[in-house]
């Protein structure tokens, strides 16, 4: 399983500049879930949106300043 | 200040476990996409020693593992060749075209961002055969 603690250490610190989630059409029924543990909430705002004939989604966001 | 971009894969459920997910040749292109925008890439321990393991070619034979299609070519190229920070308190030394990244990650983490120069830090998370992690980006 890939790792779940940088990513949280880097949100946490507000470090990260844009997220991407390249969400799948899968329920895994699971978890681990992503930045399980942030402390305080982050607001996101939308700027990309690309569709997978798949029907996976990715969506791209900036941290609202 | 270059751009610290993060990408996962994730499950409309939340669940970001790698197994939980099936990367296509479609996934891995946008993949290819982002690594190639990238000018070094950002992994914890966890998904180095994952990614090194999947996608680092073979040093004696250089040969293709059995289960990589050759769809995956291109990422397995890509991620081979892009330079790599590392964030890890254990590992004595990395060398897949790698550095490591220790200590504070407030100031550890854009020192690495400069380092690179013109480009973007992005953090990947991704394993074999998804996608995820943080990159530098141009």
């Amino acid at each position: 399983m890939a790792g779940v603690k940088l990513p949280l250490a880097l949100a946490e610190l507000r470090l990260i500049d844009e997220y991407e989630f390249v969400v799948q059409p899968r329920l895994a029924g699971h978890g681990p879930t992503l930045f399980a543990g942030l402390s305080k909430h982050l607001d996101l705002k939308l700027v990309s949106r690309l569709e997978f004939g798949s029907g996976a989604v990715a969506m791209r966001y900036e941290p609202r300043r | 200040m270059r751009p610290l971009r993060y990408s996962i894969n994730v499950t409309l459920d939340g669940c970001c476990d790698h197994r939980a997910i099936s990367a296509d040749e479609d996934l891995h292109r946008h993949a290819v996409e982002n690594l190639e925008q990238a000018d070094a890439l950002l992994f914890g321990r966890v998904t180095y020693e994952m990614m090194e393991a999947a996608w680092r070619p073979p040093s004696q034979t250089g040969a293709r593992p059995d289960w990589m299609e050759p769809w995956m070519e291109p990422f397995a190229r890509t991620i081979d060749a892009a330079k790599k920070y590392v964030v890890s308190s254990t590992l004595d030394r990395v060398d897949w075209n790698a550095e490591l990244v220790r200590g504070d990650l407030e100031k550890a983490v854009p020192a690495a961002q400069a380092g690179v120069g013109q480009g973007t830090v992005r953090g990947w998370r991704e394993a074999p055969p998804c996608v995820g992690g943080a990159e530098i980006d141009r």
